[in-house]
């Protein structure tokens, strides 16, 4: 029974599943883009002028520390390739996405099928409520994990576009950290 | 028996929504459940479906415990809810089923034999269907239920005139089935049509049990005289129910030869004697008299 309601409310969230999983799939796809950009054609023209702990400590002063903290904390360096594909998972467009996710799902599961109306008559079958609250908790296990692998999906998928993976920094993570604790 | 309801009683707080409720319903009965608004019908059907839990009393369905064992005791009953919500985002073959897989009896052909019966297009979408319609999907799923127990809570609302005959006929053959139905309304015409016994509830109390049988013998009869018979004829089952200006209105359950024989030596000017049905029994509880 539990498998019948399992199957009933993936087929309800079918769609809004894809366009969310598309959504952040997309976005980390263009983060990728984004990352690429940054390390690969704008930094180098920055560091022609200035060096990197100089200019962390220009974008990461005053309220920007909180910028900092957001994006990782003191560890982040801007020219790691993999520290800034890191700041895509915590961007705010992702929070936000996620939130809205969770907010619909936390009010359109049980009390969304109370409001609709369509609760007298789900209880009314032979189905212990249990079942009903166990089959939505199924749903996000599943949901939750598919909605992960759409972000992993889509910042594999850009990378593979823009070739990035085999983009050498112009300065180690280690050095970029060496400069920061330098300057600050 | 198939329905046992003993002392069922349900309070919401300090108001009593249903008060001692002893009821039972046999295999192959129709049962009509009257009452206005608040009268306590809903009340006892969400606690026959365990959706709620007795303050007193309980209520077995096939020997399950409505509360305790309401799971065994849903598995007897095929419920149609008075404000019905259907999955809008299915069409009406899904949707049954949906609910006959729940029940653990995937859809068979005899569902199509009953779509076609009912006049509905099951592979349309739900949300592109008439409330009318709907309701036929939803009365659908419970005739194919097999259930020993149909509840229907007002089952009639929104059908047009031909569909409610439908319905009704249906409930009919349900009967000749075997199956139990218990069902409310308030349109006594029907209730009259296919119920053999009636409740009527007031205020949560079921004050009236009626066999629809001992209905069928009682009459109603409206005499104009051209002047008012000193005394009414000593006949058991013979009541008065209104006296004004040379106009009676009296009510007789028995033998018609010995009321015609007194009639026949009164000064009648206008008379007419028709079937007693429901509307005066129910409008003694809850008409402007009652």
């Amino acid at each position: 029974m539990t498998r019948i309601l399992f199957a009933k409310l993936l087929r309800d969230l079918r769609w809004p599943l894809l366009i969310v999983a598309l959504l952040l799939g997309g976005f980390q796809c263009l983060w990728a883009k984004i990352t690429q950009r940054i390390v690969a054609e704008l930094l180098p023209e920055f560091l022609k002028v200035m060096r990197m702990g100089d200019l962390t400590g220009i974008l990461f002063k005053g309220p920007g520390r909180l910028m900092q903290t957001l994006m990782g904390g003191e560890t982040i360096a801007l020219n790691s390739t993999l520290d800034m594909l890191t700041i895509g998972y915590v961007h705010p467009l992702m929070q936000t996405i996620f939130c809205v996710w969770a907010i619909g799902r936390a009010s359109g599961a049980i009390a969304g099928e109370i409001d609709r109306g369509t609760m007298e008559l789900l209880l009314a079958q032979p189905l212990a409520r249990s079942r009903v609250v166990l089959a939505h908790l199924c749903i996000d296990i599943l949901v939750i994990p598919i909605l992960c692998l759409s972000l992993w999906a889509g910042t594999w998928l850009g990378t593979f576009l823009v070739g990035m993976l085999q983009f050498n920094a112009p300065v180690a993570p280690f050095q970029m950290g060496a400069a920061a604790n330098s300057t600050g | 028996m198939l329905l046992r309801a003993e002392e069922l009683t349900k309070d919401y707080g300090r108001f009593r929504a249903l008060d001692d409720l002893n009821l039972t319903i046999a295999p192959g009965e129709i049962f009509g459940l009257l009452g206005p608004n608040g009268s306590g019908k809903s009340t006892a059907i969400r606690l026959l479906l365990g959706f709620l839990r007795p303050t007193a009393g309980s209520a077995t369905i096939a020997g399950h415990d409505c509360w305790h064992d309401s799971i065994a005791a849903r598995r007897e009953i095929a419920y149609l809810p008075g404000e019905l919500r259907l999955y809008e985002n299915m069409t009406g073959r899904q949707f049954i089923a949906f609910l006959s897989k729940l029940r653990g009896h995937p859809p068979t052909a005899e569902i199509d034999e009953l779509a076609r019966r009912l006049d509905i297009a099951l592979d349309r979408p739900l949300v592109q269907m008439s409330s009318g319609m709907k309701r036929k999907v939803a009365l659908l799923q419970v005739l194919a239920a097999h259930a020993s127990l149909l509840i229907l809570d007002e089952p009639t609302n929104t059908l047009d005139p031909t569909m409610r005959d439908q319905l009704l006929d249906q409930l009919k053959r349900a009967r000749e089935r075997g199956q139990a139905v218990l069902f409310s309304s308030h349109v006594l015409s029907e209730v009259e049509q296919v119920c053999d016994r009636v409740g009527i509830l007031q205020r949560g109390r079921l004050v009236h049990l009626q066999k629809m049988v001992d209905l069928s013998e009682a009459r109603s009869i409206r005499a104009y005289f051209a002047e008012t018979p000193a005394k009414l004829p000593e006949l058991p089952g013979l009541q008065l129910r209104n006296e004004e200006d040379h106009r009676l209105w009296l009510e007789y359950q028995g033998p018609l030869p010995p009321l015609l024989d007194w009639l026949a030596r009164q000064p009648v000017v206008d008379l007419r004697i028709e079937p007693l049905g429901l509307a005066p029994i129910y409008h003694r509880y809850h008409g402007v008299e009652a």
